[in-house]
């Protein structure tokens, strides 16, 4: 048995927007050349709406048409921005019951209160379209009968797959920092103790060595826990916390391999001009590729960089280690995963190494994707893109029955429309300056806690 | 004399904080340590250690079981005792297999571990007794018989074939016999395996290997 296939309804959805916003543009137009038509439909809602005073001046109602038509495009413009197809087509059936049910009531209101009648094309078109949305409606319901799987569910149950094969990963490398780091930590701390112990009655300067030994490894694990930490943490990070990570996980590896590990922090990006998650990104790359220096590599020494280059924002890793052939290392999860998300975000990774010669490996992400410049200057054009429609109306729109141009809505308002522009402006300045403020005090908070850190450790 | 060893572990904390202990006690002489079974292979003969304390997961070259085989290839009188944090079966049948005559685990006690370097220097084979939590009562086959059950007990315990003449009241001779049958019937290449399959069977309990 052969279903019929599913209509996609994005192009349904856009076919429609776009057909409304004309019929809007030549219902909102007025007395212009476009509008004869809306002209035409004029005397037969005169009886409901004498329109002498109307602020919209005499074409009320083809303007009033043309403001409902410009509704039902922007919905329809919505609708087609859905990604999720499935959450889609629920949206057309809604949208075609809306429209059978606005049909009849306009249909029935018209026929039987408007004289003159109103052309039979318009009395009925509302109707004619909630249905024709309707069929595409029932083809999609009858695509998809229940108990059927379609290609949208096996892709949702695929991506619900793929996010527990993550999970599973992410608490086996969990478990593998367990093993490798705290618990040998721990183990350490335990034989010093037991070292006190033993040398307390005869040895008391070897006694005191041993109790610094379980002061210093239970530092190191505390450190190896705040990684652990970060990694379980959730909310998005910023600038200060991924800098703050980065650098436990850099300490976290020298004091569980004895390498020097060194990390240097460039010119930042500001935090707008990255992709959201583009932190989570680079911190499990780092995460990855210091786990694996910490496994594999053997290293002396690490240098660990980040910072914005050439418009980019660069992370590398290098290591004076064993190395190994890219080509003949096998591809483990963790590095597919990390390289994937990388990719994601519109980023690059490459591995260098050979053996003998250590690895570096580097991780690049785009910048400027919405840079505060771009975006203002995108406010400013849609600003100047609707002045000059606005400009445009109010030129084309003619005047109303008191002389006045069409889209007059008196001083008043626009008392009221300057009032609620200047608390506007107002708010976004006092935000801004907020904004900067905390920043400032967070700027100020993280370099008083390093130099209380440093004195802590001299 | 006091009892030289030598220590593999990657693990610069672990390695330091071994020595401090091991070197508390007057008995125990520490020759030194190695952070890679390499390293260990390339000093054997400037150390040469009457124990190896051997880190089953080394990162990059050669495993703890590879380095194990290789050092006894080369010096079959020493005793190496296997320290590991991991829990897996296959990898503790591995080094046993290998020739480790003690196997210990990072979560035991410190005094566990002193007692293990003490009875593999001494010949004695010498398994964690909380490793019996694990593979305990796995195995319940019955093709043993009695006596042989009980020189199998004295097996895990660690006890030499004289130890267990004296103890059953019988000639050196039939021992050996019996052990060679045991080992034969429970799979195990050498006594420390036994040991191994002797927990499994609950022929012995890690309370009668902690008491010893």
């Amino acid at each position: 048995m052969s279903f019929p296939t599913l209509i996609n309804t994005k192009p349904v959805f856009r076919a429609y927007a776009v057909l409304t916003a004309v019929l809007a543009v030549i219902g909102l137009s007025g007395d212009t050349w476009v509008s004869s038509l809306g002209a035409q439909l004029q005397p037969a809602f005169l009886v409901l709406h004498p329109t002498a005073a109307s602020p919209f001046g005499q074409y009320v109602v083809p303007r009033l048409a043309g403001v409902v038509l410009l509704t039902a495009a922007l919905i329809a413009l919505a609708f087609a921005r859905l990604e999720d197809a499935e959450a889609r087509r629920h949206s057309l059936n809604r949208f075609a019951i809306a429209h059978v049910v606005g049909g009849i009531l306009f249909s029935g209101i018209s026929s039987a209160l408007l004289t003159p009648m109103l052309p039979t094309i318009i009395v009925w078109a509302p109707l004619v379209v909630g249905i024709v949305l309707s069929s595409f409606a029932i083809v999609n319901a009858q695509a998809q009968p229940s108990g059927h799987t379609s290609v949208d569910v096996l892709r949702s149950r695929y991506e619900a797959q793929i996010r527990e094969a993550a999970r599973r990963e992410e608490r086996a490398r969990l478990a593998r920092v367990l093993h490798d780091a705290v618990k040998q930590q721990l183990f350490a701390i335990q034989t010093a103790a037991a070292t006190v112990e033993a040398r307390l009655e005869t040895d008391q300067s070897g006694a005191r060595a041993a109790a610094g030994t379980v002061r210093a490894s239970a530092h190191e694990a505390l450190v190896e826990m705040e990684t652990l930490i970060d990694q379980l943490q959730t909310a998005p990070m910023e600038n200060s916390g991924f800098e703050d990570a980065l650098r436990r996980q850099c300490d976290a590896l020298g004091y569980r391999t004895g390498a020097t590990v060194t990390l240097t922090i460039g010119a930042l990006p500001p935090s707008t001009a990255l992709v959201p998650g583009a932190y989570e990104a680079l911190y499990r790359f780092a995460q990855e590729a210091l786990h694996n220096v910490g496994r594999h590599a053997r290293a002396r020494t690490v240098k660990v960089h980040f910072g914005v280059r050439a418009g980019r924002l660069e992370l590398w890793i290098a290591d004076d280690g064993a190395g190994f052939v890219p080509d003949e290392a096998p591809s483990g999860m963790g590095r597919r995963n990390m390289e994937a998300r990388v990719q994601e975000l519109g980023g690059t990774c490459t591995i260098t190494s050979a053996r003998g010669s250590g690895t570096t490996v580097m991780c690049t992400l785009p910048l400027g994707a919405r840079s505060r410049l771009r975006r203002v200057g995108g406010a400013l054009a849609w600003a100047a893109i609707s002045g000059c429609a606005g400009f445009l109306l109010y030129w084309a729109g003619g005047v109303n029955d008191q002389g006045r141009p069409a889209y007059y809505f008196g001083v008043e308002f626009l008392k009221v429309f300057g009032i609620a522009v200047s608390i506007g402006v107002v708010l976004i300045v006092i935000g801004g300056l907020v904004r900067a403020a905390a920043r400032f005090d967070a700027r100020l908070l993280r370099a008083l806690n390093r130099h209380a850190d440093l004195d802590r450790h001299r | 004399m006091p009892i030289s060893i030598a220590i593999v572990d990657d693990h610069r904390v672990v390695g330091r904080s071994l020595q401090a202990y091991l070197e508390s006690f007057p008995d125990l002489k520490l020759v030194g340590i190695a952070t890679t079974g390499e390293e260990m292979l390339e000093r054997l003969d400037e150390w040469r250690p009457q124990v190896v304390l051997q880190d089953l997961l080394l990162p990059g070259g050669i495993d703890g079981i590879e380095t194990t085989q290789r050092l006894l290839a080369r010096a079959p009188d020493v005793r190496v005792v296997a320290l590991t944090a991991s829990t897996d079966e296959a990898r503790m049948m591995g080094v046993l297999r290998a020739g480790a005559t003690g196997y210990v685990r990072k979560d035991a006690e410190p005094e566990t571990l002193l007692a293990a370097v003490r009875a593999v220097a001494r010949g004695r084979t010498f398994i964690d007794p909380s490793i019996g939590h694990r593979v305990l009562r796995t195995d319940t086959s019955d093709d043993l018989t009695p006596r042989e059950l009980d020189v199998l007990r004295h097996v895990a315990l660690g006890k030499s074939n004289k130890d267990i003449a004296v103890a059953l009241d019988i000639i050196e001779e039939t021992v050996k016999t019996h052990v060679r049958h045991v080992l034969a019937n429970l799979g195990a290449e050498n006594r420390a395996q036994a040991a191994v399959r002797a927990l499994a069977r609950g022929v012995v309990s890690p309370e009668d290997l902690a008491a010893d």
